[in-house]
Parts: C-alpha cells; sequence; structure tokens
C-alpha cells in the first residue's frame, strides 16, 4: 500500500462499518465518500468476469445522449472531406465530441457519474451543438 | 524441458515474468520489452512482496538488507515502466514460487497439465542458478520458457540488482543511471529514500463488492489532477498473516479470485478511459469480531493491510 502520508482510503459511510475496515485502519487515513445510503439489494451487485452491470432501465438522458453523438457523427462524415471553410471548423469543434459522449454513456452505465451529472454534461454539449 | 519464446507465445496466453527487481534495472526491461510483450496477457510477478518478513532464511537473496522496494514501490515502478512502452500488464505478487505455488494461484490465470494457462519466463542462459529455477519451476507443473539470454544486448546481460543498489548508496548517479531504464531512475531515486511523488485514493474491495460511490468520487479525483493513482485494494483472505506465503488463500464470501476481479476492474477502467490506477491485495486475517458499533451488531473480520 502506499504510505499513509499520501494516500486516503474512500469509504462510503455506509458501508464503513461493515468490515470493521475502520477500526483496523485507525480511523485515520479515511474519506467518507457519501452520506447517501446504499441499500443492501445494490450492495450484492458486482463483478462477474465479464462485468455483472448493475441492471437498471435505459434513462431518457442517455437516449438523447445516444441521438446527439448519431447527429453529430453523420454531420462530420458528410462535412469532413468535400466542405467549406466554416465547416471545416465546425468539425473541427466537434471531431472528439462523439467519443467524449461515448464515455458519457459507459458513465452512466457504470454508475461513476449520477444521472443528474450526467444530464448537466450532455445538455452543455448540446447547447454548444446547437449554437454552432 | 523450456520452451522457445517463439513456441511459448504461440501456444500460451499467458506470460509471467518474475523477480524480486530490487533494483528495477535494463535487463528486467530488455526481457520485459523482448519476451513478454509478445504474450497475449503479460504479468510481472513480484517476488518476495513483503521484505520486512522474512521468508525464508536459508534463501540469501531475502535478506532485509538486499530488500529496500516494497511490493507498493516495485508495482510503481513496473506500471511506469509499461505505461512508457504503451503495455497494458498484470502485476501480482509471489512468494516464492520455486519452492511452492498456492496463494499465487488466486493471482494468476488458472492452470493444470490439460489446461496450460500460463508461462513462466526464465533467463535460462544466464547462469546455474536461473537453470535450476527452470527445472524448479518445471517440476512444479509450470510451463517455463527461455527468455533468449544470449540474444540480449551484452550492456543489459552484464547488469546486476546488487550493482544497481551498490551505484545507489554510492551516489555514482552515472554509473546508476546506465543501469536503469530511463523512465523510472527520478522515480526509482525518490522511492529508495521514501519520496513518493503521487497521491493515492484507495478504493477497497471487499468479496465481491464495489462501492461505485467511492469508485466514482476516485475517477473524478485522478482527473482533476496531475500525480494521482486510483488503487483499487481487493481483499484476499488468508490463514494466519505471520506465515502467509505459504498458506492458501481463503476467499470469504467471494465467488472470484483476485485474478478474475482485476480482470473486471481493468475492463471498467479499459471502458472508462482510465489509466493512472493500480491494483495491489490487501489482506483479510480469518478472525471475527463482533462489531459493537453497528446497530446490527453483526458479525465482521479483522483486516490486515499488506504494506509489503
Amino acid at each position: 500500500m502506499p504510505s499513509s502520508r499520501n494516500s486516503k482510503w474512500l469509504i462510503n459511510s455506509s458501508l464503513k462499518y461493515a468490515y470493521g475496515l475502520e477500526a483496523c485502519l485507525g480511523y485515520q487515513n479515511i474519506e467518507e465518500v457519501s452520506n447517501v445510503f446504499v441499500d443492501e439489494a445494490n450492495l450484492q451487485v458486482f463483478i462477474v468476469p465479464e462485468i455483472k452491470q448493475m441492471t437498471k432501465e435505459v434513462t431518457s438522458v442517455e437516449q438523447e445522449i445516444k441521438n446527439l453523438k448519431d447527429k453529430i457523427e453523420y454531420f462530420l462524415s458528410l462535412h469532413m472531406m468535400l466542405s467549406t471553410n466554416d465547416e471545416k471548423q465546425l468539425c473541427d469543434m466537434f471531431v472528439d465530441t462523439p467519443n467524449e459522449l461515448e464515455r458519457l454513456l459507459v458513465k452512466i452505465k457504470y454508475n461513476v457519474v449520477s444521472v443528474g451529472e450526467a444530464t448537466e454534461i450532455y445538455r452543455n454539449i448540446k447547447k454548444q451543438w446547437d449554437n454552432k | 524441458m523450456a520452451l522457445t519464446i517463439e513456441e511459448a507465445q504461440a501456444q500460451i496466453n499467458c506470460g509471467i515474468w518474475q523477480g524480486r527487481f530490487q533494483f528495477v534495472h535494463n535487463g528486467h526491461e530488455s526481457v520485459f520489452k523482448s519476451a513478454l510483450s509478445g504474450f497475449n496477457e503479460q504479468f510481472v510477478a513480484i517476488v518476495n512482496p513483503n521484505p520486512q518478513v522474512l521468508v525464508d532464511d536459508s534463501f540469501v537473496r531475502f535478506d532485509k538488507r538486499l530488500n529496500p522496494f516494497n511490493y507498493f514501490k516495485r508495482m510503481l515502478l513496473w506500471k511506469t515502466i509499461a505505461d512508457h512502452e504503451g503495455q497494458n500488464i498484470s502485476i501480482a505478487p509471489c512468494w516464492h514460487a520455486r519452492k511452492s505455488i498456492s496463494l499465487e494461484n488466486e493471482f494468476l490465470p488458472y492452470h493444470s497439465e490439460d489446461n496450460p494457462g500460463r508461462c513462466w519466463i526464465v533467463p535460462i542462459g544466464q547462469d546455474d542458478n536461473e537453470r535450476r529455477k527452470e527445472a524448479d519451476l518445471t517440476s512444479l507443473g509450470e510451463i517455463v520458457c527461455d527468455s533468449n539470454y544470449g540474444e540480449e544486448s551484452i550492456s543489459c546481460r552484464g547488469i546486476a540488482a546488487s550493482l544497481v543498489r551498490q551505484y545507489f548508496e554510492n551516489k555514482q548517479w552515472d554509473k546508476f543511471n546506465e543501469c536503469v531504464p530511463v523512465c523510472v531512475q527520478e522515480l526509482t531515486r525518490l522511492l529508495a529514500t521514501n519520496n513518493d511523488p503521487y497521491t493515492y485514493k484507495i478504493v477497497p474491495i471487499i468479496d465481491d463488492m464495489i462501492d461505485f460511490a467511492s469508485l466514482q468520487s476516485a475517477i473524478n479525483w485522478v482527473e482533476q489532477g496531475e500525480n494521482r493513482f486510483i488503487v483499487i485494494a481487493i481483499s484476499v483472505g488468508v490463514e494466519n498473516c505471520s506465515q502467509w506465503w505459504y498458506k492458501s488463500a481463503t476467499r470469504l464470501k467471494s465467488h472470484y479470485t483476485f485474478y478474475q476481479k482485476s480482470k473486471a476492474i481493468k475492463n471498467i477502467f479499459k471502458k472508462l478511459s482510465v489509466s493512472n490506477y493500480l491494483i495491489t491485495p490487501f489482506l483479510f486475517k480469518r478472525m471475527i469480531l463482533v462489531e459493537f458499533i453497528h446497530i446490527r451488531r453483526h458479525f465482521c473480520r479483522q483486516v490486515e493491510i499488506l504494506n509489503g
């Protein structure tokens, strides 16, 4: 393990007692991550070799992200090769956006961002796209 | 009989490059680049992971004075070399594979005579010690391949870790730099003087569960700054921490091995394009105590942290 001087254990406050981790770490070096209660059903979810996803419905924001990604990809495929200077500039501006949106979808899939946070990120990108 | 490196790479999915790596030098890196990188799945196995606990006093090389780096520091050095080479390696602890392979099975791909899953790379031509290593591993039912020691450049063949340690202790930096891979020269110096330039957030995986809120927080943190690493600490059950190197791991409530869980974690990070992470074991001793603090007063386990 890294030295305790430059490391912190991230432990969800609703899990910290479950394994005596906090006591064993001497109540030091711990950063509580969230006060949100994690229900027992969710605790049971995790790993199989090919990653058992957390089961949840596809949210509307995921669908919207996919739609925007498709739209931008279509635009890029049309204008990347033959286009005016303005269109080329737009292509340069948005060339990384489909990948960014794809990463956002993956983050939602594995709960690395909440749907609320994802919506905010999506809205910012959408705004830039609408104002192009 | 050892396989050639070409035969091994064609027949076996996983290659293992094992050593104490005290210090990591150009000779180690050379085998990593020439032999290990040709396997689909690449393992660096760090022998004698906790040098502070003497494993076997008949084995001179495990003397504490010859083993300044703990497991974590050596893992960090190999991670740096692998990133520099654009390779996605796995790093695992290895106690004393020449004597016994038991706990190692928790960390490595499954292997049997009928279903060979891994191959140990040994520079057989180097000396008698390496030839004995080949014989020892083969007698344990493992597959060994020759790293083609004779093909390595003379400058790499002449390096011994003891020499590098000597250069470091005598502050002979020119000679030290000639022996140590460029990408880890500065890091080696820093770590050897207990100056770790990085900061870490450690996310525990206990049994088969990970707290996604912690993972989310760690990923956000690592993306927001430089010199940061996420450490995924996967619990491993052991019978007795004072002699744990020869005891088989018990998996507690876990259905999966450390190897399977670390593979799943690597997949998640790959999909999220996160590369600043390390995966390390921490040991759960089978000791039951009553947790009074929690309202449900349930049983829990004592944790011991693998410092080595």
